[in-house]
Parts: structure tokens; sequence; C-alpha cells
């Protein structure tokens, strides 16, 4: 099993909300809207072939860069347990 | 069980006389539930509250025909001070939240509201402003406590011991809805309570509605979440559970609610479809209690309403309508849908189709929609010159192009006027233009709806720059973005050296829509 790169992950989703001035702990709540939200899980699914369902697109999961980066990375080492 | 047995009219009663009827009828029933902590507010907490409200604002020197401002997002507040400040005839100004600080501001100035309700963090936005808002009373909602039965507000109307609600005519107005104003003129469309009693009854007798329990996922600011979401079901007896409007984890667990409180109709725009579309679910939810979608406010693709019946097995009902003509003015049938069209004309509200001149068009010829109808709005807001324009010999002139078949089914086809609708949501080019324009860089610009997969429509922006400009695309977006709310900011840009133009010198939009 590989532990999947944190910083690689936070890299992919700056890259994507394309704001230099967004820190790793700031809610992205109200701040990204729907559909780039959408886009951003499209985007982490195709990156790390992932599966993301709609239940686990949460507040909990999607409110901050280390949230995401977190979840994302579980999802990452559920998929290679699989 | 459902009732499904819609025999209520309200003739000539307005919002106080409505809330008075429903709340003896409907008691303990629940209306409002909120999504996110399933708190319930009953027929006759609606009453209550909304009384304290109207008291509340009495005591902040209120009175009729005063503008009150609500600038929150789909919460059990919203509602409730909507209809309190309705109920004692003042006029609603329900405000975007996702509007920019400064245009917000704007628009209360504008409307001349003395008082605004909204969240603690809008508010020191606003008042942090150049020279805040010295006329304007502003309340957090957070501060407010009329939902508790303790509460601290005396009540007001029909108590004993309580001074009487002013008396409200059928035709003062209710509320104000603005549907464009950031750069361009504001446009506030003036609806009164004819205008609302009339539409939601029509929309509530129409779909037969009964006790049915909607899912409110379109915000309360508009007119769809207004009428549809919220008056039709009072009127009909039913229950609403408000959901966070737009969010993607609102849409995220969009059958998941449906579930969890056995949702009967849910009403969206055509975005949400092909959200859904794309979503993958983990689990099978027990969606048997939805009845139908209801999907309007943008024109829906025939690929997509199919695509989505035949995932989901669920029928959409298409509706069309603009907020000057309050909410609706034709609705599918259920059970008589034909394909592509957007149904027949409500029971108070005539539609036709006319050429330049006014005049009827033959049955299937293409031509200008114009209603009529006790939904027609009184008028935009000091803009009578504007409001002459658009109503003419008591017929509004939509804008839209379309055509009737032999029995009445209306088709939009078109856009007549220069219009982007994403998402539901109507973006003028001009107000995009406008900001373009001030940029130095910048010589010329015009602004086009160009196809989306989701939203519809989304701004394209075609530029002429000055000689030697430097900016680049991501530049004049990131500058769009200081003045215009994220959401009306191009999705592109394009340079180009010229724009096409008529002899007038009027830019030929359709040959830059056209563009591959």
């Amino acid at each position: 099993m590989v532990a999947p790169d944190s910083s690689r992950i936070k890299a992919v989703i700056k890259e994507f909300l394309a704001d230099p001035n967004l820190t790793d702990e700031q809610d992205l709540n109200h701040m990204v809207d729907s559909l780039d939200l959408l886009d951003l899980v499209l985007s982490v699914e195709l990156e790390f072939s992932i599966s993301i369902f709609s239940e686990e697109i949460t507040l909990k999961n999607f409110q901050t860069i280390n949230s995401i980066a977190s979840f994302v990375s579980s999802k990452i080492l559920e998929a290679s347990v699989v | 069980m459902m009732e499904n047995q819609f025999s209520t009219s309200f003739p000539e009663k307005t919002i106080n006389d409505l809330i008075y009827i429903q709340s003896r009828k409907y008691n303990e029933k629940p209306f409002l539930i909120s999504e996110i902590d399933s708190k319930e507010i009953t027929y006759f907490e609606v009453d209550v509250f909304t009384k304290q409200v109207a008291g509340h604002l009495k005591g902040l020197g209120i009175s009729k025909g005063d503008v009150v401002g609500i600038l929150l997002d789909n919460c059990i507040e919203f509602p409730l001070l909507y209809l309190g400040v309705l109920r004692m005839g003042a006029v609603a100004l329900p405000l975007n939240i996702s509007l920019k600080t400064r245009d917000i501001k704007k628009l209360l100035i504008h409307s001349g509201a003395k008082v605004l309700f909204g969240y603690s963090r809008t508010m020191d936005d606003l008042l942090q402003t150049d020279d805040g808002l010295p006329q304007v009373h502003c309340q957090s909602v957070e501060s407010l406590n009329f939902l508790s039965t303790e509460s601290i507000y005396p009540t007001y109307g029909d108590d004993i011991g309580t001074p009487a609600f002013p008396e409200v005519s059928y035709d003062d107005v209710a509320e104000i809805l603005y549907t464009s104003g950031t750069t361009g003129r504001p446009k506030g469309v003036m609806l009164s309570h004819r205008n609302l009693m009339v539409n939601a009854s029509d929309i509530a007798k129409t779909l037969r509605l009964g006790d049915e329990r909607f899912m409110c996922i379109l915000p309360l600011c508009h007119t769809n979440g207004q009428i549809i979401n919220l008056l039709a079901p009072f009127m009909a007896g039913g229950s609403v559970v408000l959901c966070e409007a737009f969010s993607m984890f609102s849409m995220a667990k969009f059958w998941q609610t449906i579930d969890r409180f056995k949702v009967n109709i849910v009403d969206v725009v055509p975005s949400v479809l092909s959200i859904l579309l794309r979503l993958k679910l983990k689990q099978k939810w027990d969606t048997e209690s939805l009845k139908y979608i209801i999907c309007g406010a943008a024109p829906l693709p025939l690929g997509l309403q199919k695509s989505f019946e035949e995932r989901f097995g669920h029928n959409i009902v298409q509706e069309y309508g603009l907020t000057e003509g309050t909410c609706v003015s034709s609705i599918d049938n259920i059970g008589s849908r034909r394909a592509g069209s957007v149904g027949r004309a409500l029971e108070n509200n005539a539609i036709r189709i006319v050429d330049d001149k006014g005049e009827n068009v033959a049955i299937g010829d293409m031509g200008e929609v114009i209603i009529h109808g006790d939904n027609v709005m009184l008028g935009y807001y000091d803009e009578p010159e504007f409001t002459r324009e658009t109503i003419r010999g008591e017929w509004l002139y939509t804008g839209d192009l379309g055509k009737l078949d032999d029995d009445g089914y209306l088709f939009i086809l078109d856009r007549k006027k220069d219009i982007i609708i994403k998402s539901g949501e109507n973006i003028y080019p001009t107000d995009i233009e406008n900001i373009l324009i001030k940029h130095p860089e910048i010589a010329e610009c015009a602004v086009v709806g160009i196809p989306h997969e989701i939203e519809g429509e989304c701004p394209k922006a075609y530029v002429v720059l000055v000689e030697r400009a430097k900016i680049t695309a991501e530049e004049i977006i990131q500058f769009c973005r200081e003045y215009l709310p994220n959401r009306w900011c191009p999705e592109s840009i394009e340079v180009v050296s010229s724009l096409p133009r008529t002899a007038s010198g009027k830019v030929r939009k359709r040959e830059l829509k056209d563009l591959p």
C-alpha cells in the first residue's frame, strides 16, 4: 500500500482553485460555487483514479483544502486496498 | 394520505388574510421544516411569529408602504420575516446574498429601504463600506428571538388588545424584486398582493396541490422560491423542507433528502438536473414519495429532460415565466405533457404570440410572447418610462420568442432581449460590458451568452484592446470579479481585432454567438 502524497493532493486542489491567497485552513464554503465544486470533484477523480460518491460530497469533506486533501487521501488508500 | 383536493381560492385576499385563514385551518400541522436541523414551524406558529415580526417592525417605526430588506440564505427566518413584512403592509425587498456588498448597498439606497435583516457578517461588511448605510436600520438575524415562545416582541394584528394591522389593499405593493442593477439602472419589479395571491393560487390549482411536501432548494430571494415553494404549498395546506439554496451539498444529498423527508415535489432549474446526472450515487435511496419535479427559470433541453427521466424514473413538469409576470405564466399539466413545450397558460393569465407591430401571428408561427393577467407586475420601481416600454396596453412584452400550437401549448424558441440565462439567473450583458469598458486597456467589448452543458448559458466576452495593451484574459476576468458577482463574470475572453457591426454601428451579437 502506497501512502498518498498529501502535498501533491494539495497542489492539485490549489491549482484547480487558482487563488494564490487561499490558505490550507480557509473555509471554502460560500467561496466556491456549486459548479466549481463539482468540477473539483471530477478533477480529483480523474487525477487520482478514485470515485467520489454523491453522499461523500459533504461540508466536512470539502470545507478546507486540508479537509479535501485528507478525504482524497483516504479515497486513494481505499482504492489501493480494493 | 394525500388530500389532493385543492378547492380553496382566496378572492381579493391579501397575504395577511391568507395567513389568518390557513393558520386556523391547519393549526398544528407543520409548514416549514429545516433540512439542517429538522426544526419544524407549524401553520399556527407562522401566524404567531409573523405577527411578532410585524410587531417588531412597528416598534422600529416601520409602517405601511415602507421597504424592508431581507438578505438571507434559505433559513427558517427568511419566510417568517418575508411574510411578517407583507402582513403589516410593508414592502419586502428580498436580496440575493451572492451580490457584492456595494451592489446590495446600491439596491437598498435605490429602494429607500428603512430596515435590513441579514446575517451579522453581512451587516458588518455593509456598515464598513465608505459611508456606511446611515438611512437603513441593520438588524442581524442572530439577534432576533421571535422564534422563541418566550419572545420579547409584542404581537400585532388580530389578537385582543393589540393594535390592528393597517388596512392593506389587494393592489398595494407587496414586494420589490430586483432583476438587475449592478452597473446599469436597477430594475425593481413591483409585485402586488394580487400578483402573489393569484399566481400562487393558479399554480396550486393547475397542479391540483393538496398536502404535498415540497423540497425548496431554490433561493427564497427569487420569485420561484417564494411563489412555487412557499405560497403555493401554503395555500394548499402543504409543507416545505428548506434546504441551502444552490449549494453543492444540498444537491449531493438531493435523493437522500427526498427519502429522509418523504418529499413529494421539488422545484429546480435545468442546471440542477445536469449536476444530478453527473453525480454518482453510493446507495439507492427510496424516492417513491416523489411525484414529479418542476423545472423552470431557464430553457430545459429536451435531451437533458429525457436523460434525467430515463435514469431516475421521475417525470419533469416544465414551467415558464418571468419575475415581471410574478413567477409562472404557463406550466405543464401532469398527464398531458407535450414534448418541448412549457405547457399552457395558467387560469388567470393569457398568452399571445405577436409580431413587431403587436399583431397576433398565425398558430405555429414564431413571434414575441406577451402575457396579460393578474400576475403582471405593477411596474418597475421608479422607472415609469421603462415600465411603459415593457407593459403596453395591459400586455407584458416578455422579450421571449415562442409559438403556440393548436391546443394552446407554448414553446419557447429564442430570446429577443439581450439577456444571458445562467442556471435560471438573468445576466444582462450590458452590466458586464459597462465594467469591461472601464479598463484602460480595453477599447471595445461585447458580451454574449454561449451554450454551457450544465448552466445552459455562460457569458463570453469579446474584447478589442488598445494599442500596446499587455493585459491577459485571466487579468480581465479578475478585473470583472472586483466589480461583479463571480457568477456574472465571463467564463472566457477572446481578444479580437474588431467587433462585427451593423451599418448603424450596433454590434452584431448573433454573429459573435455563431463563432466556433
